[in-house]
């Protein structure tokens, strides 16, 4: 018989004690959180490191702040691969005023000045942001009713404004009321898959997050060929999925940290139909690898010979390691990782430079617009851009793939200035690598590669 | 040496391999060292819906295999692949790769 039914004080005591257990059960792991919330607020200070990052490298000095409200005014190109000193200078005062200022409340975003603006700036942006109200929401829940207020102002071009709501700040802010429409959306072709810090897979019998996001992205890429009735060959579709793999594999290895993203934009109401893609990773560059280079390390032996030859332009100011260290990098069989003759490491860049060389070849042909497939490797202060003009070729001799960026495709003579170059005043913490290609109008113009 | 052992990519996740770590954990995990030792015959099956398999990933798994063999010929004679013939053709230039030395910039 139930105990309420022969001894109903002993029933309610019973009750009254579950119930107060429950109760002292749920207010200590409440006080865990927040105290667990505290030590990595302690640990890792008010703003996410990745803000830090952003503020420390691409912005040196003192940055006006005002009270509690960081702006962002992005400059007339914003762009990575035109424009890419101003664009970052800009993303690195807002995130230098987040920085300062104490306590950050409000955020104004201005793209009313914007004419031009591309993935790979908007994907720096959408990460910094992204940082900025992740902080602003865990400071919030200490402090009741405290989160970042967002405001903007749209640039003049519908395209624009419409890239912004489909995968800018407001796709990453969620704000549900300024989305962009569904029949806008119909016609448009979105991707974006980012890591941060996630426990690899051990089972090797099971797909990782590299494998999962580069199958997806393919996919991606075939629904924008679509648009245009083609379709990738079982050929294109390896080879797309080979070289975004490397990529994201090489930004996993080598960046010291787990934290990428990947996004592909398409606007099938444009008139030109521009695929655009940027692949970024934060964390270490390819310079600051090959700098942290022991003497004795095999790699920095087999590339020592290299930049000793063009020592003389080091030494003028005519070129900086960094760049040289950069372009080094992208040929075939080079990497930090090898230890000896015998190591196979060292395929990743040169697997890219081959398809954007192929796309070139494919896209340009019978494509109506003027808009030359283009690509932009930053990676710290060090940028080298690719439009065609320079392709890889196979050394003769060591049967391997060589760029050297000037016309006699020489590593021994010096590269051209205008595609191997970088920037005093900023450097991205990591690498942005930016593609942007016209796809074909014409139905007769293979898509393969 | 024991009779033809079988490596079946349907078995794993796919449809991209991709990852010099996965390819290497890989090795480990279907001890490949020891089926090379007792088998004369391994076969590679790789399923007709497999978008890619990078370099990284085939040299993470294969590599010590193609330069234990020495040569081209004498890897496809231990290993018989199956395998859609674009894969193939990317193989090609993979075990290639396994062969060639590094050398020195000048």
């Amino acid at each position: 018989m139930h105990l309420a039914k022969i001894n109903v004080p002993l029933y309610i005591r019973n009750k009254r004690f579950t119930k107060l257990n429950n109760w002292l059960r749920r207010k200590k792991k409440k006080n865990l959180k927040v105290s667990d919330r505290n030590a990595i607020i302690a640990e890792q200070g008010n703003y996410s490191k990745i803000v830090e990052m952003i503020a420390l490298n691409c912005f040196s000095g003192t940055v006006k702040t005002f009270g509690k409200t960081a702006y962002f005014k992005a400059p007339k190109v914003f762009s990575i691969i035109k424009n890419p000193e101003e664009s970052l200078l800009e993303i690195g005062r807002l995130a230098a005023q987040c920085i300062q200022a104490d306590n950050i409340d409000k955020v104004q975003l201005d793209f009313s000045a914007v004419v031009e603006m591309d993935l790979s700036a908007n994907a720096i942006l959408d990460l910094l942001v992204e940082e900025i109200d992740a902080y602003g929401k865990k400071q919030g829940k200490k402090i009741k009713g405290k989160k970042i207020h967002w405001e903007g102002s749209y640039p003049a071009s519908p395209e624009l404004k419409r890239f912004i709501k489909a995968i800018g700040v407001i796709k990453f802010l969620d704000v549900k009321h300024e989305k962009v429409k569904h029949l806008e959306s119909k016609r448009l072709r979105v991707f974006e898959a980012s890591c941060k810090h996630y426990v690899r897979v051990v089972r090797p019998q099971m797909r990782n997050k590299v494998n999962k996001v580069t199958a997806d992205f393919a996919d991606h890429i075939d629904d924008c060929l679509k648009t245009v009735k083609k379709k990738l060959t079982k050929r294109g579709r390896s080879n797309l999925c080979k070289y975004v793999a490397e990529i994201l594999d090489n930004a996993e290895q080598h960046s010291g940290m787990y934290h990428w993203a990947i996004q592909g934009y398409l606007d099938t109401s444009a008139e030109d139909l521009i695929c655009e893609i940027v692949i970024f990773n934060f964390g270490e560059s390819i310079s600051d690898r090959f700098l942290s280079l022991k003497k004795d390390d095999y790699t920095f032996g087999r590339i020592a010979p290299y930049v000793l030859r063009h020592g003389n332009y080091i030494y003028n100011g005519e070129m900086r390691r960094a760049d040289l260290y950069t372009l080094i990098a992208l040929q075939q069989s080079v990497s930090t990782k090898n230890l000896n003759n015998a190591s196979t490491r060292g395929n990743g860049t040169y697997d890219l430079i081959q398809f954007f060389d192929l796309m070139y070849q494919a896209f340009t042909q019978g494509a109506s617009s003027e808009v030359r497939p283009v690509m932009k490797l930053l990676s710290g202060s060090s940028q080298i851009l690719f439009d065609g003009t320079y392709e890889m070729r196979i050394n003769p001799t060591t049967k391997l793939g060589e760029i050297a960026f000037n016309k006699d495709n020489d590593l021994t003579k010096r590269p051209d200035p205008t595609y191997v170059n970088g920037f005093k005043k900023v450097k991205l913490p990591g690498t942005c690598l930016s593609i942007k290609f016209p796809l074909p109008s014409k139905a007769s113009v293979p898509v393969s590669a | 040496m024991s009779a033809n052992k079988v490596i079946d990519f349907n078995k794993f996740e796919g449809p991209v391999f991709s990852g010099r770590s996965r390819g290497e954990e890989l090795r480990e995990f279907i001890h490949l060292d020891q089926m090379e030792k007792q088998s004369s015959h391994i076969s590679v099956i790789i399923p007709e819906d497999t978008y890619s398999v990078t370099s990284s990933f085939f040299l993470g798994l294969f590599a010590p295999s193609v330069r234990n063999a020495g040569t081209r010929e004498a890897f496809y004679e231990k290993f018989n692949f199956e395998a859609p013939d674009f894969i193939m053709e990317d193989f090609e230039g993979y075990i290639a790769r396994a062969l060639t030395e590094n050398t020195s910039f000048h």
